[in-house]
């Protein structure tokens, strides 16, 4: 059994090392992946094009302007003399939001508790203008505790503190998410099309006619793509530690741990999927709609989960990159301990048991 | 059930759903006779090909292959015999050797076994030039004797060739055919598949299959005398038509 099974890891190997597109996709792809997410996927927001119209012309109009102009959040494009101007600029797109100031804003602040200002934002990208609204709020409500003119009001204050990701950077949610993006395309995917070849280019039959057993066929199959996997996951990790300096504060053992069963999930579903289809192009495409896109848009890997609509957010419960998400996330950035992710953890266990039963009962039925 | 015979079947039958694709067929190949399997595509060749090698299960009859019960011994049948594609069968990406080496390798054989296997392989099928080349970049007859030197490999009892000579040249089937009488006249059993009549006049036995039946089974030679025919074709084409208008008259 085990000369068998040597066989077959040894004949994968030489596929992997002969074709360069699987080479690609095990290791161009992470390194692609990562600088991609990690530098093109900015989430951190910085140099806002605004507008400004200021009817004012009051040294506190000048002074609030002065605060957003030396903020590096937003970078003032226009001083407008009127409303349709911004609302050109606006539909052009040259800036993004705008901000107008009334006239007689420096005599209220002097006297009354409470001014307004006017604040327009371009709302066709929401996450973006969400945030351009969070980052205007901030610097007036710093701009006008600072500039307290009287002493009888007092604003009540946050003294705001991010845990586990204190300075906000988007990479230290993103890089983290990649290793279940890759690790699901390399088991997944892989193992789908090799398996798949075998049945297109006719040896999957001899290789049933021969004494190897299809446990050990698949068991041999799978090993090196595991491995790979692996350590496709410790170098994306080593990367993420060098170049964005992502902290990695949790018991890695147990990150190791946990990552094998979401492997065995990916390898269920690669299972199931190569069970159906018969040739390598099906193979892909259908290892790609059920298990690459769902780890990148239903596992909460860019997009937050709890504001999806409520049967998109069911459908994310079959989803295996969602759990394992939340696990390296959580053993990275928070440090948590096995007791923390356990729900997490059974639930890959159950999916990847459920993956598996299909697949052993499709494989059945077919080879009859 | 053994006499002498590596193959026999006793009205071996394979239902899928309400179609039979296999319909109580029985017969017996002796030990170094080339058998040869006609019929038409979709007449059932494979589908007895595969409950022989284990593959599939059959829904009626029994039989046996190398002393083997085909339905509770199958894995004692698949080490006992080789089988051969009419797809070849090879990994394009490996060199002729690492194809050797890795059906060897899933048979079981030793490293040493299987270096010695190779020089006699190389020797007999006459092909040491083409060891290092990738299998995908060598002729298909190349490809054909690769594959066979496969099956062969691992000295089974039984060597099965479904349809082995599709698409080759006739210079290399007829290199082919010679080595499977080198094969026979060492012990070996042939069981082979074929729609190449010519080739059907090589073997010592033929049986011709149609709609999940064997309709006829002897000598080429005598087949020939018995129903006047010139050629194994014609016989062929006789036996076929005649099937039908007889399906056709009882259905009616």
């Amino acid at each position: 059994m085990f000369k068998r099974i040597k066989a077959i890891i040894k004949k994968e190997l030489y596929h992997i090392l002969r074709d360069p597109r699987t080479l690609a996709v095990i290791f161009a792809m992470p390194v692609m992946m990562v600088l991609l997410y990690g530098y093109a996927l900015n989430m951190d927001i910085k140099f806002i094009p605004i507008g400004f119209i200021d009817y004012d012309h009051s040294a506190e109009s000048r002074a609030l302007i002065q605060d957003f102009d030396a903020s590096e959040y937003f970078n003032i494009k226009e001083f407008a003399e009127n409303y349709t101007t911004i609302d050109y600029q606006l539909e052009l797109g040259i800036i993004k939001a705008a901000i107008i100031i009334p006239k007689g804003f420096g005599e209220n602040r002097k006297k009354q508790p409470v001014s307004q200002i006017q604040l327009l934002v371009d709302g066709s990208d929401p996450t973006y203008g969400n945030a351009v609204v969070n980052y205007a709020n901030a610097l007036v409500t710093l701009h006008s505790s600072e500039n307290q003119n009287s002493l009888k009001m007092i604003p009540i204050n946050f003294s705001d503190r991010f845990l586990y990701n204190p300075d906000l950077k988007g990479a230290h949610f993103i890089i983290p998410g990649l290793v279940a993006v890759i690790m699901m395309m390399v088991c997944a995917l892989l193992t789908s099309i090799t398996i798949s070849r075998e049945k297109e280019t006719g040896t999957m039959e001899v290789l049933l006619v021969s004494p190897v057993r299809p446990i050990e066929i698949i068991a041999a199959k799978v090993i090196p793509y595991v491995v790979l996997s692996i350590i496709d996951g410790i170098f994306i990790l080593i990367f993420a530690k060098l170049v964005f300096d992502i902290p990695l504060r949790g018991d890695l053992v147990l990150l190791l741990g946990l990552s094998i069963l979401f492997i065995y999930c990916a390898l269920s579903i690669g299972l199931l999927i190569s069970s159906m289809a018969s040739t390598q192009q099906i193979a892909m495409m259908a290892a790609l709609v059920a298990t690459i896109l769902p780890s990148i848009i239903l596992s909460g890997f860019i997009f937050p989960i709890f504001s999806m609509p409520a049967p998109i957010r069911a459908l994310t419960a079959i989803v295996p990159a969602k759990y394992y998400m939340i696990i390296i996330r959580g053993i990275l950035l928070k440090a948590s301990s096995f007791r923390v992710v356990q729900t997490q953890a059974i639930s890959l266990v159950l999916l990847g048991t459920i993956f598996l039963l299909i697949a052993t009962i499709r494989f059945k039925t077919r080879a009859q | 059930m053994n006499n002498g015979n590596v193959i026999e079947a006793q009205n071996l039958t394979r239902k899928f759903g309400n179609f039979t694709a296999v319909d109580s067929v029985t017969f017996s190949v002796g030990k170094g006779e080339v058998f040869g399997f006609l019929g038409a595509n979709g007449a059932g060749k494979s589908t007895t090909i595969r409950m022989l090698t284990g593959i599939l299960t059959p829904t009626g009859g029994k039989g046996s292959v190398a002393g083997f019960d085909i339905i509770r011994e199958q894995e004692k049948i698949r080490r006992n015999i080789g089988y051969m594609s009419q797809k070849f069968s090879l990994y394009e990406d490996l060199t002729v050797e690492e194809n050797l080496a890795f059906y060897g390798g899933i048979y079981g054989m030793s490293s040493k076994e299987m270096s010695s296997a190779r020089k006699r392989l190389y020797e007999r099928l006459n092909m040491g030039d083409i060891r290092r080349r990738l299998a995908g970049s060598i002729p298909l007859g190349w490809k054909q004797r690769t594959s066979l030197a496969c099956a062969i490999q691992h000295n089974p009892r039984i060597l099965f060739l479904d349809e082995p000579t599709g698409g080759v040249d006739p210079l290399s089937r007829r290199a082919f055919w010679d080595i499977i009488y080198d094969l026979s006249e060492s012990g070996i059993t042939v069981f082979v598949t074929t729609h190449y009549m010519d080739e059907a006049e090589y073997c010592g036995r033929i049986s011709i299959m149609h709609a999940g039946k064997i309709i006829t089974i002897g000598n080429p030679t005598v087949l020939k005398k018995e129903y006047r025919k010139k050629t194994i074709e014609d016989v062929f084409i006789y036996l076929v038509s005649n099937a039908d208008v007889q399906t056709n008259q009882s259905n009616n």
